[in-house]
């Protein structure tokens, strides 16, 4: 097995690249026909196995570029054939070796990444990293997922490299009087400490905290968007891309499959009475699967907008899927956006709509009555409707005609409201008023609900 | 090791000889696919000549180009193959005298059953089956280049369809049994990312991403395509295309462009880029008129660069 490899390509999983095990057969089939010796070579022939999308692409060269630059001294093991081209190595050790006081197995077992060291001072830095490395293998450090586990490796890793002997070497000299050796060997056990600190930090840098991400990405899912940190959503908008496209292409292929043709008999028939009967020329049925339309109006006053602004990026990551979707925004007035999306990356355009519409509290009075305004002649029995609101009018006009009319005339009316079952219809909530107006009142109180309800909304439409 | 870097530098040397001047990336992404056997999936802007890698690839090779242009309701008797229904139909009838023979001097229907299922399944064998592209690509007596082309255009069931035949070189007939490539053809699949072709089929293909190409490959190419055009002209015109794909246009000039623009200002006996003459053909370059008009007011600048810069 080429471990060199394993590594770079579990290098690339905690970097966000999804790679199967065929694909890892793969490149180890490239790597035996390409070799290690030509960088540049072995860089666009793994890339070509590895790397499935454009983004990928650019992700993978910089993996490329820091995992093997970190091996230091460029010099990947091929399994078990070492011994022709670390003769250098061995010399290095060997003299490092006394020095130490180690005499660490040297050369033999070389363990990944042998540097090849440079002249002078650096090489004895270079047998330190050597030695850590080493010993971090054994240690396992490139299972390390969590800053938190820091101290665990560096403990193992330093019992690997025999620190407590050392200390009490040094101990003994400092008994024995001779203070210039226990000097020397402490500033190498500082050395060496410090190494292993800077080796600890840049795997968990090659890791990427990917188990760290994660948790959080499962974590962010189940949590009620009203309680989660600022901080944390900036993170939503990559996370509901990744849902989004889990969502298409799950829909995607359910959609062709319902446009078969059937034999249209009468047609073949007609058509081939020329021939005395006998079908020459087939015709088929041909189903027209009409196409329907959605209006999604979003409440951006101060309690709701982060949900809306989740829905509304939502809907946008799955324009490939929903058929043609029309986007209206409220607070008092209802306003389309559907062109800002258009105009803008999906971040952006949220950005300028919270700043130019944003803020005050909602009117559902004036917003369900300008919002059926606008949409009334577009209205048919294809068309779905998405409110997303709490359905709390600070007491004023409700709108509920409007809400009526545009429940009559569409095929679905769906209110999402982001509050929890509980506190529906408690204080100004008139969500049981419009209860009576839509189809379906559902709770949108997670992440992960909000998926299910677009998902069940999906196949209701194909 | 060296070896292969040899092999990649004849390959594109090779791949030159007809007219194809291949990065490094190519070619050695064309060399592995020889050596797996794995068909590649090429991605791009337009005009970057991931089709013409195909046409070229097959006459290096020395093998027949199969093919097949994707579009929207592509389907298996159009892209695999497809029985020969008039000519099962007038076989029938052809046939109906002979029916009579054979089933002459049995008695009763079983009898008359029987003795047909002797006759197999006579009108679904090969003879009645026509090939179509894919099909064809793994009959071919010495292998052959199968060239998918836009396969984004085509509907999501049918890269199910190619699955069986990416990753095996086989194709499963429901009437006859599984079909085996003789030889197993080369297999490349272009894309103009419309859309994201599925995981199950990313996996069996190499991937391999054409960007635009760098200043001096693109002025090799140019050389490779229009030799007549003079150096200096050349310089100027690529350096110039290059200025222009830096600003924000609707579709930005690819390689055909260029090379097509090229060729006419050949056609115009021109010796160096000056400001009229760009202006009169910047509708070769250029193919919307908001870009046109975008492009018109920085045409001093652009040529100012192009005719400065190396």
């Amino acid at each position: 097995m080429d471990e060199t490899l394993l590594q770079f390509i579990r290098h690339l999983r905690n970097h966000g690249l999804a790679i199967s095990t065929a694909e890892t057969l793969d490149a180890m089939r490239v790597v035996a026909t390409l070799g290690y010796s030509d960088p540049s070579l072995l860089r666009d022939g793994l890339a070509s196995c590895l790397a499935k999308t454009v983004d990928d692409h650019s992700n993978f060269a910089e993996c490329f570029e820091r995992f093997f630059q970190t091996q230091v001294g460029a010099h990947p093991n091929e399994t078990s054939d070492t011994t022709s081209d670390k003769p250098s190595d061995d010399t290095e050790n060997n003299g490092e070796g006394d020095g130490a006081g180690e005499g660490e197995g040297a050369g033999a077992g070389a363990g990944n990444g042998q540097g090849s060291g440079g002249t002078g001072s650096s090489q004895r830095d270079s047998a330190t990293l050597n030695e850590v490395i080493r010993a971090a293998a054994e240690a396992g450090l490139e299972n390390i997922q969590f800053r938190t586990q820091r101290g665990v490796y560096r403990r193992k890793i330093l019992n690997a490299l025999n620190d407590e002997q050392k200390q009490s070497d040094i101990q003994q000299l400092l008994d024995a009087g001779e203070d210039e050796q226990a000097h020397l060997l402490e500033q190498l056990r500082q050395h060496q400490i410090a190494t292993v600190k800077e080796v600890i930090d840049r795997q968990l840098l090659l890791n990427n905290d990917a188990a760290g991400k994660q948790l959080r990405d499962a974590t962010l899912k189940d949590t009620s968007l009203s309680a989660m940190e600022h901080y944390h959503r900036e993170r939503l908008p990559p996370l509901i891309r990744k849902l989004a496209k889990k969502l298409a292409s799950r829909h995607r292929q359910r959609h062709k499959r319902a446009r078969r043709g059937k034999l249209d008999l009468g047609k073949t028939l007609r058509r081939n009475i020329a021939y005395g009967g006998i079908p020459f020329h087939r015709f088929w049925k041909t189903t027209r699967k009409d196409k329907s339309d959605i209006f999604v109006l979003c409440d951006i006053s101060g309690s709701v907008s982060a949900w809306s602004r989740v829905l509304l990026l939502f809907v946008q990551a799955l324009s490939d899927v929903l058929p043609n979707t029309r986007s209206f925004i409220f607070c008092g007035q209802s306003i389309e956006v559907t062109d800002l999306f258009k105009q803008y990356p999906a971040d952006e355009a949220m950005a300028i709509i919270q700043q130019r519409h944003g803020l005050g509290g909602s009117d559902y009075g004036l917003a369900l009555n300008s919002f059926w305004n606008q949409i009334e002649d577009k209205l048919n029995r294809r068309s779905c409707v998405i409110i997303l609101g709490d359905g709390r009018g600070n007491g004023g006009d409700t709108g509920i005609e409007a809400l009526r009319s545009i429940y009559h005339r569409a095929k679905l009316v769906l209110w999402f409201n982001p509050e929890s079952h509980y506190s529906w219809n408690t204080g100004d909530s008139e969500i049981r008023r419009y209860q009576s107006a839509s189809h379906y009142v559902a709770e949108c109180g997670s992440l992960r609900k909000l998926e299910r309800l677009l998902d069940q909304l999906l196949s209701l439409l194909r | 090791m060296t070896d292969a870097r040899k092999d990649i530098d004849q390959l594109i040397a090779k791949l030159a000889e007809q007219g194809y001047i291949a990065s490094s990336a190519i070619a050695t992404t064309l060399y592995i696919a020889q050596q797996l056997e794995r068909p590649i999936l090429i991605e791009g802007p337009p005009g970057v000549g991931k089709t013409e890698l195909a046409n070229a690839t097959a006459a290096m090779l020395a093998k027949p180009l199969f093919r097949l242009q994707c579009y929207e309701g592509l389907d298996e008797s159009k892209a695999l193959y497809d029985w020969k229904y008039s000519k099962q139909l007038l076989y029938v009838q052809v046939l109906k005298e002979q029916l009579h023979d054979i089933l002459d001097g049995t008695d009763g229907l079983a009898n008359a059953v029987e003795r047909l299922h002797n006759f197999d399944d006579i009108f679904y064998s090969e003879r009645f089956l026509e090939p179509r592209p894919l099909l064809k690509s793994l009959q071919s007596e010495n292998g052959a280049v199968l060239l998918i082309d836009e396969i984004d255009k085509a509907d999501y069931e049918f890269e199910s369809l190619l699955l069986e035949i990416l990753a095996d070189f086989s194709v499963t007939l429901p009437e006859i049994g599984t079909l085996k490539a003789t030889h197993k053809p080369l297999v490349i699949l272009t894309s103009n990312n419309t859309r994201d072709l599925s995981d199950a089929l990313k996996r069996r293909c190499l991937h391999l991403y054409i960007p635009f190409p760098e200043a001096k490959l693109e002025s090799r190419i140019v050389q490779s395509r229009v030799p007549a055009v003079p150096d200096e002209l050349r310089r100027q015109l690529v350096n110039f295309v290059h200025g222009v794909r830096k600003l924000d246009l609707k579709k930005q000039p690819a390689i055909s462009e260029t090379i097509d623009w090229a060729r006419s200002l050949l056609l115009l006996h021109c010796n160096s880029l000056s400001r009229e003459l760009v202006e009169d053909t910047l509708n070769v370059l250029l193919k919307y008129e908001e870009d046109i008009n975008m492009v018109s007011p920085e045409l001093h600048g652009l040529i100012k660069r192009a005719d400065s810069n190396l």
